[in-house]
């Protein structure tokens, strides 16, 4: 299935992934953002926080922004 | 439908046109239509003045289609690279995900107000408090009619408590309310060209809440301003003169100038020379060899102080008029009453 996933660590590039049916939300950041701490993290599903545990479904739209994000 | 959701729904349709504009805009990238009808109005006048026969009329048109050719690529590379970098928004986000962005701003963060008529989508942080400093909250004012353009965006400081130094720097890394972006400038950019407000007010957020203390304007540890070494005033960022040897803050009245080398030190570092009374550094005194005191180059000489040198000659002086003792007579029996002198006989006691 087809979901948006947005990643704000770096460029920020929002992009159409597919992804397994069943994919939870912690599984698809351990995919794409591969950082062993999810709490440094604000994951929104749809621009709404969720369980880790949700499961993901055809057109959501998933962002996953530093908590920390350093200016200059 | 309440008086907020009809603002945040009207709000949206002006600035989901606002994007669809940029989108027409990308394509209307200007081709320099006028630097080639130059080139081609000069070329066509050589043409014609060869044909005439008129070597001087073309000498002078050559060096004026250079210039013109030179100022047509120019044009045509600006005009590649605008093409290049505004390539239009794949993603262009619908009316509907506007209207959502708007909505779930007003759950993620406080106070999401729309002004329509100065096209302002403004919200509101909760206080902002930086290793124990309250900087108040601030204000992310979005203009969505610069959408597109640069400086789309400021962070106003709503409860003022900025750097001592630096009236305009109400955050570290916020300065007359331009926010340095930092990491933050890559994803906020991408945020805002495709359109994704909820992202890009999210994203300011966590820029403002976070301290980077390698790369501030005013770094927290000196927000209230650093006291002078000397007397202890709060000194301004441009108050401050620094000691060359401690490399402490001083402020410029306590500032004392080394008469040598006329570096700037705190009173510890410029002691005053005992012989002159002026103040010198430590690399421009020495010690007196006699007395052990630090005194300036000009109050020494022969590595001594005046005080000194008087002495060591004093000393010197009264070494050299003493009378030597005579050779010690071993073998005499008798005490010498009076030292021998030459043509005198020894008188026994």
């Amino acid at each position: 299935m087809r979901v948006l996933a947005i990643n704000h660590d770096g460029g920020g590039f929002a992009d159409y992934l597919e992804i397994p049916e069943g994919t939870t939300v912690k599984e698809l950041f351990e995919r794409q953002v591969q950082s062993p701490n999810p709490e440094n993290y604000l994951i929104r599903v749809n621009r709404q926080p969720v369980p880790a545990d949700q499961v993901l479904q055809e057109g959501d739209r998933i962002s996953f922004t530093p908590t920390k994000i350093e200016g200059a | 439908m309440v008086d907020q959701e009809r603002s945040m729904l009207r709000a949206s349709a002006r600035i989901h046109d606002r994007l669809v504009e940029i989108g027409r805009e990308i394509l209307e990238t200007p081709v320099p239509d006028a630097a080639w009808l130059e080139c081609r109005r000069i070329a066509r006048g050589m043409v014609k003045a060869h044909g005439h026969g008129w070597h001087l009329a073309v000498r002078r048109l050559r060096p004026q289609l250079v210039y013109a050719l030179n100022t047509c690529r120019r044009r045509l590379d600006e005009a590649q690279s605008q093409f290049d970098n505004a390539a239009p928004n794949p993603n262009l986000p619908s009316l509907h995900d506007v209207f959502n962005d708007l909505t779930a701003l007003e759950r993620e963060l406080a106070d999401v107000r729309a002004d329509l008529k100065r096209a302002k989508l403004s919200v509101v942080t909760d206080d902002i408090v930086l290793e124990g400093i309250d900087l108040g909250r601030f204000e992310i004012l979005l203009d969505w009619s610069l959408l597109g353009r640069s400086l789309a965006y400021e962070v106003v400081a709503l409860d003022p408590n900025p750097a001592a130094s630096s009236s305009e720097t109400t955050h570290p890394h916020v300065q007359a309310n331009q926010l340095c972006e930092g990491d933050g400038r890559a994803p906020i950019r991408q945020a805002l060209a495709e359109g994704r407000l909820f992202d890009f007010f999210l994203l300011v957020r966590q820029v403002i809440q976070t301290y980077n203390s390698a790369s501030a304007y005013v770094s927290l540890t000196e927000w209230h301003g650093v006291d002078c070494r000397d007397c202890g005033r709060s000194l301004g960022e441009d108050e401050r003169d620094h000691c060359n040897e401690c490399g402490e803050e001083v402020c410029y009245d306590c500032s004392i100038l080394c008469r040598d080398c006329d570096r700037s030190f705190c009173s510890d570092c410029a002691p005053r020379c005992p012989g002159c009374e002026e103040t010198f550094c430590a690399s421009c005194r020495s010690r007196c060899a006699g007395c052990g005191e630090l005194f300036c180059e000009e109050c020494l000489a022969d590595d001594r102080c005046s005080s000194c040198r008087k002495t060591h000659e004093e000393e010197t002086e009264n070494a050299d008029g003493q009378i030597p003792e005579g050779p010690s007579d071993q073998t005499s029996p008798y005490p010498s009453v009076q030292p021998v002198r030459l043509g005198e006989a020894g008188v026994p006691a």
